[in-house]
Formats: C-alpha cells, sequence, structure tokens
C-alpha cells in the first residue's frame, strides 16, 4: 500500500530516553526537535547508523508525549519568526492540543522542560500557553492554590506589593 | 539504574522550579490586569516582573495583550522621551525596568488619581482693595519647571521652589535663588535654562524690557544690552541652547511685545553677541503687524521659530518692508537667523472659511516638525510645519494635520508638550487644564479641574484662567490667578 511505502522511503532513527529505553521515530518527526536535528548534522549521523541518540535530560513517559505531540503535527508548516510587538494569545490553542496537555501539572512541566530542551518551539508554545490559562483570571489565593505555591511574604509587604500594583488593573 | 542528577526531576517538578526565562516565557501570555495577582502570589514571580533584571520585553507583551490592534501596540506608552527625568522624585518613584515606568506613569496621568496642592497664595493688594474694580494689569504668574525645580514669577519678582523626596516643595529662600526684583513693572514673560546650563532667567516685563537673572543669589536682574523697546508689554519669550546648532553662542533669545516687535538675539554668557559691522547689539527686530501673544523657539536651536498673534490683520493687508514681516495669519513660522518668513498657517474654520479674532494664544513645539497651538477659537490643532513651509502655495496646504475641538468651546491660553504623544492644554476658565493624546483623533483624554480634589471642593473652586503652564513626567504646574497649583498622581 501507499501507506507502507512511504514508511520505507523514511528512515527511522531511534532516541535512547534517561532510562535507557529506546523508540524508533521516523527522522522527519524528531526532525521537529532541533536539538536533534542539530544533534543529527553536527554528529552527521548517517541514515543506517544504528546507535541511538541519548537523551539524557527526558525519561522515557514524557519522550512518549513528546513523540507523540511530534507525529500528530509533523506536517504542520514550520514555525515563524514572532514579531515582538506581536499579540500573544492563549485562546488559540488546537482542540487536539488541548485534550493533549490534559495531563497532571508534573507531567505539564516536564513537557515544558523537555521541548525547551529538545527546542520544539511549537509544544513549548501550546504548554505555555495552557500554563498561562492557569494562571489568567485568578486571584493570588487561587494561584498559590492552583501551583501548590507557598506565600512567602509577610502581611505588610502582601500590602506594599498590592499598593504597587493598582495602576495596572484596568478601570 | 538512572543517574544521579535524575533524583531531583524525579519527583513532580513544580511551577517555581522552571528556570526563569521559561516562566517569563509563561508571564508573556498574560496582560496587565493579571500583573497585581501574579506579584502578590510570591516572592519568585514578583521579582520576575518588578525585579531590577525584569525584561523589557515582558511587559511589552502584557501591555501589548490588552490592547485591540497591532498599530496601537506598536506605539509607546505616553510621555516617552520626558521620562524619566533626573529629579529625585522620578528616580524614587521609577527605579525598575524602563517600559514598565513609561506604562506606569502613562497609566498615572490617564486614570490616575489627582492630588492637587497649592505651591502658593497671592493676591496683589490692589486687587483686593478695589473689591470689584479690575487693576490695570493683573499679576499673571509665570512659570517653568525643570525636573524637580520650579521657578515662577509674582509680580516683579521670581521664586525657585525644589521637589523634595518626600513630595514636598521648599521654597529657595532668596540669597540661594533670585535676587532683587525687575522695578516698577510686572514680569510678564519668563524663560529659565536648565539647571545644568546655570538656571539663567530671561524675563520680560510689562513695560517692554528684558532681563537676564542669575540663577545664584548674585544680585538684582540686569537689562539686556540695546535690544528694541516698544513700551509694550512683553507678552513672550523663549531660549534655546544654539549649541547644537553649532553655533558658537550658548543661547538663541527670541520675544514678542503686544505692540507687536518680535526680537531676536544670540546671547554669549551674561551679554548679546556684538556685532562688528554696527554699534549696536546683534538685536535683530521685526515688526509684525500685529499683537503677539506666544512664540517658541524649535528644540533644535536652527532658529525656525513660531510666533502666534491676535489676528488683528489679515493676509491681503500686510505691508511688505525690509522691517516688516511679510503676510499676516494668526501662526507664523519664522526663520530669526534670516528673518525670512517661511509661512503663515491660518486657522480655518471646519467649513474652510476665515474666523476673525481667532487668534492664538499658545504654541508649543511637539517635535521639531510638529507644534501643537491653542488659542481663542477653542480648538486645538496640530501642525506639520514641513507641510507649511516651501513652496507649498495654495491655502488648502496651509491646514493644520489634526485638530480637537474644544468639548465646552473653552478657549485656550497655554499649552505644553512632552516631545512625543502629550499635549497639556490650559484654558480660559476654571483653571481646567486638558490631556491630549495627539494619536487619539477623537477628542482629549482627560480633564483636570481646580479644586474638585479637595476636601472643600466649592470653596476652592475658581473663575480663574491658567495663564501658564508646565508638566514633567510625575506632575504638572498651573499657574492661576491667585495662586501656583501642582497636581500630581496618587
Amino acid at each position: 500500500s501507499q501507506l507502507s511505502n512511504q514508511r520505507a522511503a523514511m528512515p527511522n532513527i531511534k532516541l535512547q530516553s534517561s532510562d535507557n529505553e529506546i523508540f524508533e521515530v521516523e527522522l522527519e518527526i524528531a526532525k521537529q526537535s532541533n536539538t536533534i536535528k542539530t544533534m543529527l548534522e553536527d554528529l552527521s549521523v548517517s541514515d543506517d547508523s544504528d546507535d541511538p541518540v541519548p537523551l539524557p535530560n527526558v525519561n522515557a513517559a514524557i519522550l512518549k508525549k513528546v513523540i507523540a505531540w511530534c507525529t500528530h503535527h509533523k506536517d504542520d508548516p514550520p514555525p515563524v519568526e514572532e514579531d515582538e510587538y506581536k499579540e500573544r494569545r492563549t485562546d488559540d490553542i488546537p482542540t487536539w492540543d488541548l485534550e493533549f496537555m490534559k495531563v497532571d501539572q508534573g507531567t505539564l512541566f516536564e513537557i515544558i522542560l523537555a521541548s525547551n530542551y529538545l527546542d520544539i518551539k511549537g509544544l513549548l508554545d501550546v504548554a505555555c500557553k495552557t500554563v498561562a490559562n492557569m494562571i489568567k483570571g485568578k486571584s493570588p489565593e487561587e494561584i498559590r492554590k492552583t501551583f501548590n505555591i507557598k506565600c512567602d511574604f509577610t502581611a505588610e509587604e502582601l500590602e506594599q506589593v498590592r499598593k504597587e500594583n493598582e495602576w495596572c488593573e484596568e478601570k | 539504574r538512572s543517574a544521579p542528577s535524575r533524583g531531583a526531576t524525579r519527583q513532580a517538578p513544580h511551577l517555581l522550579a522552571l528556570p526563569s526565562e521559561i516562566l517569563v516565557e509563561i508571564l508573556r501570555y498574560l496582560r496587565l490586569a493579571d500583573v497585581p495577582a501574579v506579584s502578590a502570589t510570591c516572592r519568585h514571580l514578583n521579582s520576575l516582573l518588578h525585579g531590577p533584571g525584569a525584561s523589557q520585553g515582558l511587559w511589552r507583551s502584557l501591555h501589548g495583550n490588552g490592547l485591540a490592534n497591532d498599530e496601537a501596540r506598536k506605539v509607546l506608552p505616553v510621555l516617552q522621551p520626558v521620562f524619566p527625568c533626573d529629579c529625585n522624585v522620578c528616580s524614587a518613584a521609577f527605579p525598575g525596568p524602563v517600559y514598565r515606568d513609561e506604562l506606569r506613569a502613562g497609566a498615572a496621568w490617564h486614570r490616575g488619581r489627582p492630588l492637587e496642592s497649592t505651591l502658593c497664595n497671592f493676591k496683589p493688594a490692589r486687587y483686593q482693595r478695589g473689591g470689584h474694580q479690575r487693576p490695570a494689569v493683573l499679576a499673571m504668574p509665570c512659570l517653568q519647571l525643570h525636573g524637580n525645580q520650579l521657578v515662577y514669577s509674582q509680580e516683579n519678582r521670581l521664586y525657585r521652589l525644589r521637589l523634595n523626596a518626600g513630595d514636598r516643595w521648599q521654597r529657595l529662600v532668596a540669597t540661594d535663588a533670585y535676587r532683587g526684583s525687575v522695578g516698577a513693572a510686572d514680569v510678564t514673560a519668563l524663560s529659565v535654562e536648565s539647571p545644568a546650563d546655570g538656571g539663567r532667567a530671561l524675563v520680560g516685563t510689562g513695560d517692554g524690557r528684558l532681563l537676564l537673572w542669575a540663577s545664584d543669589g548674585a544680585g538684582p536682574p540686569r537689562r539686556l544690552h540695546g535690544h528694541p523697546f516698544d513700551q509694550s508689554a512683553v507678552n513672550c519669550i523663549d531660549s534655546c541652547s544654539a549649541a547644537a546648532a553649532g553655533f558658537d553662542c550658548w543661547r538663541l533669545v527670541l520675544a514678542g511685545t503686544k505692540g507687536g516687535s518680535l526680537m531676536a538675539a544670540r546671547l554669549n554668557g551674561d551679554c548679546c553677541v556684538q556685532d562688528s559691522q554696527q554699534n549696536r547689539g546683534s538685536w535683530r527686530s521685526w515688526n509684525s503687524g500685529d499683537r503677539i501673544y506666544a512664540c517658541r523657539l524649535a528644540p533644535d536651536g536652527s532658529g525656525i521659530a513660531l510666533i502666534g498673534c491676535a489676528g488683528l490683520t489679515n493676509a491681503s493687508s500686510t505691508t511688505a518692508g525690509a522691517d516688516s514681516a511679510e503676510g499676516g495669519g494668526p501662526l507664523r513660522l519664522f526663520n530669526v537667523e534670516t528673518g525670512a518668513q517661511l509661512a503663515a498657517g491660518q486657522p480655518l474654520t471646519d467649513t474652510g472659511l476665515r474666523r476673525r479674532g481667532s487668534g492664538i494664544r499658545g504654541v508649543a513645539f511637539q517635535s521639531v516638525s510638529l507644534a501643537v497651538t491653542v488659542g481663542y477659537d477653542a480648538r486645538v490643532r496640530l501642525w506639520d510645519l514641513r507641510m507649511l513651509g516651501g513652496g507649498v502655495a495654495t491655502e488648502r496646504h496651509r491646514l493644520p494635520a489634526a485638530v480637537w475641538e474644544d468639548p465646552s468651546d473653552c478657549a485656550g491660553t497655554a499649552v505644553q508638550a512632552d516631545r512625543c504623544h502629550t499635549v497639556l492644554v490650559g484654558l480660559m476658565q476654571h483653571g481646567l487644564v486638558r490631556l491630549y493624546d495627539i494619536r487619539q483623533t477623537r477628542s482629549h483624554v482627560r480633564t483636570f479641574y481646580k479644586g474638585a480634589h479637595y476636601p472643600d471642593c466649592v470653596a476652592r473652586l475658581t473663575r480663574s484662567p491658567v495663564y501658564s503652564l508646565d508638566f514633567n513626567a510625575h506632575c504638572f504646574v498651573r499657574g492661576l490667578d491667585s495662586e501656583i497649583n501642582c497636581v500630581r498622581f496618587a
């Protein structure tokens, strides 16, 4: 079939997670990560090489998630360099990504760290937007509760901070 | 089995454990309105927003995400170039990232609660005793702000105030400031050098004299040598450092009188530059044939000047001659180096008809090529001087670039601009001051009433025009008929 033809044409590479699990991925999918792309170019790893690319900062569970995201987004246009003045929206996350990001906070932060390490801009943006949405419109107390943050201000400092930020409130 | 370094990340990572640059990346999706809650959460998030290393780009995004369109995002907030000024108040109030502080100063001007204070009260004795009889000449205060210093005139004397760190104005004693008086007539026009240049004051008097005043208490003011004298009140005076234009003198001086004389000279030190060809000083003078209310020199020291006149003559009845300025019209663009009148912008009514008596009371340069005028016809006009000058002949091209109508049809008496977007206009009644943003085409941004922010509000209302006006990043000062009034923001 056409699919198997495509598969045959696509070279695969092996990725090794921090806990030594090996994942076999299409080269095109793996190359969404600029880190892997650079590694392959710099090390001039040939296609038929069987040595896995070691990723010591990403564990198997997270790497699996990352590969799943990259597989779904393999036909996306390459990300454009963002204009400094462009509005940063958080309400434009695709439905599939919204579902994908329905994970516990620990996993979400690990995805952020992994996508930052692997330099996958699209995934990092979506994950950051997801966290930003968890902050938006909340009170300080709600933010602390959401992220399990301990308030390390004294009462006077808190009052001071409140006063200093009054001007930001929309009227 | 796993590497030792994995130990730390094995437990679920925490939001605050993310690297700062990623946290900033997350915060860049928020809006200005989210800032109070986020910074009140904990020290770490607060320092990312307000700490010394806080990112300019972060604040740009926080500001931009709340705005309606890309055009609005590209323009900087108000007050940009005057900000922060070098006074002690600014350095104490605005220590953080520049972009945030610009936003903050802009927010204060747009939405902040104004706090009024009276810097000094005066009521000439003759004014009080006369009851409803008005004195021949009202003592109209002139004033100018330089950083944390305010210089103002009261009758025939000059005073200096310094703003202290606690937001209090301290009057400098006479030996420390301008000593003596200008004599029989009142000060009617004032132009003060920045303290860095020596803080000398140029004043014009009600009987037509021009004097120079040392700021260090060295003595009474000295009359400028050999200036033209038509015995009518000096209505306006301006000076600017000519160094920027490459002249080897320190100051270009321009003054206009009620009698219609316009005079200009170069000052070197305390004296006028002597003209070697003639025996008198290098004063040049022109008869405008009209009452001059306002004059300003271009900020670049090029000698281009804008003159605002009463509009008593009209363009057709001008007397051409070596000494007289050609062309009428209330607004005139002038080159004081050559004496050539470059253009006469006519304030036109909206239907294109010329109004009689549409005189100009105040002129301010917004930039080298943009100027703002106010006058009796209750319009604020923005002029593009490139359109006025040169070979553009038809009157259609001499229209202002923008016109704002005063909502209560109140004439403008004073105007100041910040060389960016902000224009402050003082009006003829009730000590009103209006804030305009030249990016906005609709109307003024805000009105500052006099006395509205005192507890005993009614008692403090005034009918006075705003005679003089100046502002910096955190306050403005207006000169009224019986007090100098300062407004800053909470």
